[in-house]
């Protein structure tokens, strides 16, 4: 599907023709972000760069190295797969972690911004080799999908959902929600279908308690 | 950061407004500030580093400004471990006399500033290390901090999120504006997302 076939499927879905209402250009920004909403739930958007690591430095910023950095998916030194961990669990382990030196077998995230190795880097010379989940471009002609054409009936769903919802009609712009989850694979939310943005679903519980059942 | 134009226009869009009425860009422009504090106040999103300075004997210290929390205190390369000033005062309640030495433990500050100087307050700006460095573990730049903070600059990844949150902040709570049911269906939308970016990163 090219970004003009997608759009059109959109207004398709929303049932209002281009306009004043919806345009393009404003499709288009939310067709980045269900790409990026999917990126981060199926991993569609991957990409890998190198960090240089630097002698003894307790952590780095990825955003300057990767400005479109989400999460990490793998990171490898010197072609070996590092283990994840946690500044917690670094820290109990080895209180005198930030002055440890040597090649890496762990990395850890601190926040979503930056991220550290343990043991620090002993030289100035080594690399991390970080996969990634990243976030997409905004689409602007045919060439510019991040993911491929077997996700671009979801992006339909999910931004003709955003549409209805600014046209105020809640219960068909869940519904699409429901489709975007559908058609990428995913589990359905309850949260997103009519009953519950009007809160009558609120009142259905999913899993009575025992007592109820037998009496 | 502030709001981008594009966001500023998609969030107009989304509540009704052309692009050309501009009556309402302060009100999306201080709810998206708003939502990027909540966020930072909220999760630990946005972390950063700080070096500080200790002086012997001193154990009371101030983070940066805009630290909404710790989340750890390293002095001469050694993890401080953390405790609360309630612990802190059971177990050692003669701390505040301590003799300098090697600090071991932090906590967020309780202690008051002066006393009877009312103007001088006791703020989660303030951190306490115990024991006090002495001589040998005081200087220049020994104490690290990883601290969460109010960013100045945010990865664009969030946008989406912020996008969402100040539309349904202000369809929900704006008396010139209400749309309660738009409000709620684009909270939940950002929850999904939230959910999702934070189980993803675990954080």
């Amino acid at each position: 599907m090219t970004p003009i076939q997608l759009q059109d499927s959109v207004l398709t879905n929303v049932g209002e023709p281009e306009g004043v209402f919806h345009t393009r250009d404003s499709i288009r920004t939310f067709v980045q972000q269900a790409e990026q909403l999917l990126g981060m739930l199926r991993g569609t958007t991957e990409k890998t760069f190198s960090l240089p690591l630097t002698l003894s430095e307790k952590f780095y910023a990825l955003h300057a190295a990767a400005p479109d950095f989400i999460f990490p998916l793998r990171v490898t030194v010197l072609k070996k797969q590092l283990y994840p961990t946690t500044l917690s669990k670094v820290s109990d382990r080895d209180p005198g972690w930030a002055s440890c030196t040597g090649i890496p077998h762990y990395f850890f995230m601190i926040g979503t911004t930056h991220i550290g190795f343990y043991p620090l880097s002993p030289s100035n010379t080594l690399n991390a080799v970080i996969t990634y989940i990243a976030q997409p471009p905004i689409t602007f002609d045919a060439e510019s999908y991040f993911s491929n054409p077997e996700w671009h009936e979801a992006y339909v769903h999910y931004v003709a959902g955003i549409l209805l919802a600014k046209e105020q009609k809640y219960a068909p712009a869940g519904e699409q929600l429901n489709m975007f989850l559908t058609k990428s694979g995913l589990v359905r939310d309850p949260r997103f279908s009519g009953a519950e943005v009007r809160g009558e679903r609120a009142n259905i519980l999913l899993h009575p308690p025992v007592e109820a059942q037998v009496g | 950061m502030a709001i981008s134009l594009s966001y500023l226009n998609t969030a107009k869009d989304l509540l009704l407004f052309n692009a050309s009425d501009t009556a309402i860009d302060s009100v999306i422009t201080e709810e998206w500030e708003q939502q990027v504090n909540v966020l930072a106040r909220e999760y630990d999103l946005f972390v950063t580093a700080a070096t500080l300075n200790t002086t012997a004997g001193k154990s009371i210290y101030s983070v940066p400004i805009g630290t909404t929390r710790i989340i750890s205190v390293i002095q001469r390369g050694i993890s401080l471990g953390y405790t609360d000033r309630a612990n802190l005062d059971i177990r050692e309640p003669d701390w505040e006399y301590a003799q300098p030495g090697t600090p071991q433990l932090w906590a967020y500050n309780a202690v008051p500033g002066e006393i009877d100087s009312p103007s001088i307050t006791v703020t989660p700006r303030e951190f306490l290390i115990h024991p006090a460095p002495d001589g040998a573990q005081a200087g220049t730049g020994t104490l690290y901090l990883i601290i969460e903070q109010v960013p100045v600059n945010y990865p664009a990844w969030v946008e989406p999120i912020l996008l969402y949150r100040t539309v349904a902040h202000i369809a929900q709570e704006n008396p010139n504006l209400v749309q309660p049911e738009k409000g709620v269906w684009f909270n939940t939308l950002a929850d999904y997302w939230l959910e999702t970016a934070r189980k993803q990163q675990q954080v």
